[in-house]
């Protein structure tokens, strides 16, 4: 993705915490989202994502802490804020009596633009009949007719909760093209969502929510790099426990008809270094994917 | 907040058409009965005055056979006021409450335009249908009343039905405000229903139980109903209060709605 040199700030968490009575929702909530970045919003089920999304979009009250978007208090009624926002909904509940070209045609209207036919590509290249009435349409479709009410008007920030939820592989690749272009012309798209291969596919850096707090933010290189990664090395001649002693950031080492196989935690220079000295004629590295990490990190906590 | 002004307009369409349909067709069947009522008055008269005093004082029967009596008893004074308050409060119960119920609520409440404009599109949707009806049964009437040999002034009409509206109206408010606490449409029309039964029962039985004295000039039944438009002519005072009662309870969900944490189904 198009991450910016100059790392403007588009929307910005400030300590965001929203407490219902005397129960969790998110806590202490900080961090920034860039110009022209695809921000990943993970955690498991309950742990604060929507809460978080929902209270910068003021549709709940925060508790304390402040939040902006483009630099504007977002915590505060702002007709004209919300002009340039696209909210993707985790419920994407629509007007059922509608069909979906006049409810996306009323949301444009609410929006006082005249949207008619980029109402009509993105239907087309999501596969939508738009002529349909909304109650009669499939999960599916009806997600795709939220997709489009939420980039139709060119947002310069969007918040999408789930946004590939019901898509098909094929309308799931046609998203992403529409997301790619959307971050290409500067947009800022905080995507929040539990396939985690979408968000590592997608997204430069990521935030890990749990228990209503902010536990990891990292771009997702540096995350990999960080990780535990698997790797079997492969000698000409047996190897053993005592020539690996002192060698750091190694563990779960075995050793499987003269080869080893051992998980690197950090950087692998030294077992490397090691492991030329002793021959060895072939390396094979499983990297961590985001699930691994994201299962690590939360797993552990 | 034309649009979504229309847009209420067309969610209710189809019950609305219901409701306008029952109504014209109640009040065309009232009306072709009042020529049978008018040739049998004196007889009719005297089985009325046979009831115990107790009925005829709760359903207001001391003058049956004339235009205002007959309508009072037979439209004014229960079934459309009764008709106003079931569609102001299903409009008003419904404006915010089905849209957190539906969760449609969450791209609303995003787009650019503020809460309390949203809510007033809804109310003025909601004043207009009532207002609509209201006015829609005075124009049956007016169109058949010399048909029926019906002796009634349009001015005591007019002013039975901004007696009538304001009632509708009042209890809108009360609808609005308890949709904007609730997240549930249910609950918000039960509490609009019960608030409306409890007054109209209060009012009824006022003319008998002596206790009623006391609660009846707070009682919102009395403001519209007391004052006998048909008989009298404009209830200023009553229309007020209703008004009045209806715009704060108005201003009170608005500012209620502007505070409100927004559910999700």
């Amino acid at each position: 993705m198009n991450l910016s040199n100059d790392r403007d700030v588009t929307v910005s968490f400030d300590h965001l915490t929203k407490y219902y009575g005397s129960t969790r929702g998110i806590e202490d909530v900080t961090f920034d989202v860039y110009r022209g970045e695809v921000f990943g919003f993970l955690g498991p089920n309950g742990a604060g994502k929507t809460t978080a999304i929902r209270t910068i979009l003021g549709l709940i009250n925060s508790t304390s802490g402040s939040a902006r978007i483009l630099g504007v208090d977002a915590l505060k009624p702002n007709a004209e804020l919300r002009k340039r926002i696209g909210y993707l909904p985790g419920i994407a509940a629509t007007y059922d009596n509608y069909t979906a070209r006049g409810y996306l045609q009323f949301v444009a209207g609410m929006r006082k633009l005249d949207l008619g036919e980029v109402i009509t590509k993105l239907a087309e290249r999501l596969d939508l009949d738009l002529d349909q009435q909304i109650r009669g349409l499939s999960k599916g479709n009806r997600q795709k007719v939220s997709v489009i009410q939420a980039f139709m008007h060119s947002p310069d920030v969007l918040f999408l909760d789930e946004p590939t939820s019901g898509l098909d592989p094929l309308v799931q690749r046609e998203f992403e093209k529409i997301l790619d272009e959307t971050v290409h012309r500067g947009a800022s798209i905080i995507l929040s969502s539990h396939v985690l291969s979408e968000v590592e596919h997608l997204a430069d850096r990521i935030a890990i929510i749990d228990k209503g707090r902010i536990v990891l933010i990292d771009e997702i290189v540096v995350l990999k790099n960080k990780a535990r990664k698997k790797i079997d090395l492969l000698f000409d001649k047996p190897v053993n426990n005592a020539d690996f002693i002192g060698v750091p950031n190694i563990e779960e080492i075995t050793f499987v008809n003269g080869a080893l196989k051992c998980v690197v935690t950090g950087s692998e220079y030294e077992l490397l270094k090691r492991a030329v000295e002793l021959h060895v004629i072939e390396v094979r590295t499983q990297e961590s994917s985001l699930e691994e990490i994201f299962l690590d990190f939360v797993g552990s906590r | 907040m034309t649009i979504l002004f229309l847009k209420t307009w067309r969610d209710h369409r189809k019950s609305f058409a219901a409701w306008c349909f029952t109504l014209i067709l109640l009040i065309s069947i009232q009306m072709s009965i009042y020529p049978s009522i008018l040739k049998s008055k004196s007889t009719l008269q005297q089985f009325l005055d046979a009831y115990p005093e107790p009925i005829r004082k709760i359903f207001r029967m001391q003058d049956y056979t004339s235009g205002p009596g007959f309508l009072s008893t037979e439209l004014y004074s229960m079934m459309l006021p009764l008709l106003l308050i079931a569609v102001g409060g299903t409009w008003g119960a419904g404006a915010t409450a089905e849209e957190e119920d539906d969760g449609t609520a969450d791209l609303l409440l995003t787009l650019p335009i503020s809460r309390n404009r949203i809510l007033i599109s809804k109310m003025l949707a909601a004043i207009s249908a009532i207002t609509v009806l209201g006015f829609m049964a005075i124009l049956n009437i007016l169109l058949l009343r010399h048909r029926v040999g019906m002796e009634i002034g349009t001015d005591k009409l007019l002013a039975a039905t901004v007696s009538n509206i304001s009632i509708g109206f009042f209890f809108t408010g009360i609808a609005f405000l308890a949709g904007s606490f609730s997240r549930r449409k249910g609950s918000a029309i039960g509490v609009v229903t019960g608030i409306a039964l409890i007054t109209f029962l209060i009012y009824s039985l006022s003319a008998l139980v002596k206790n009623f004295d006391s609660i009846s000039p707070y009682n919102p039944m009395q403001w519209g109903l007391g004052g006998m438009p048909l008989f009298k002519g404009m209830y200023i005072s009553g229309d007020l209060k209703l008004l009045a009662g209806g715009v704060i309870f108005l201003v009170l969900a608005v500012l209620q709605f502007e505070r409100k944490d927004i559910s999700t189904p």
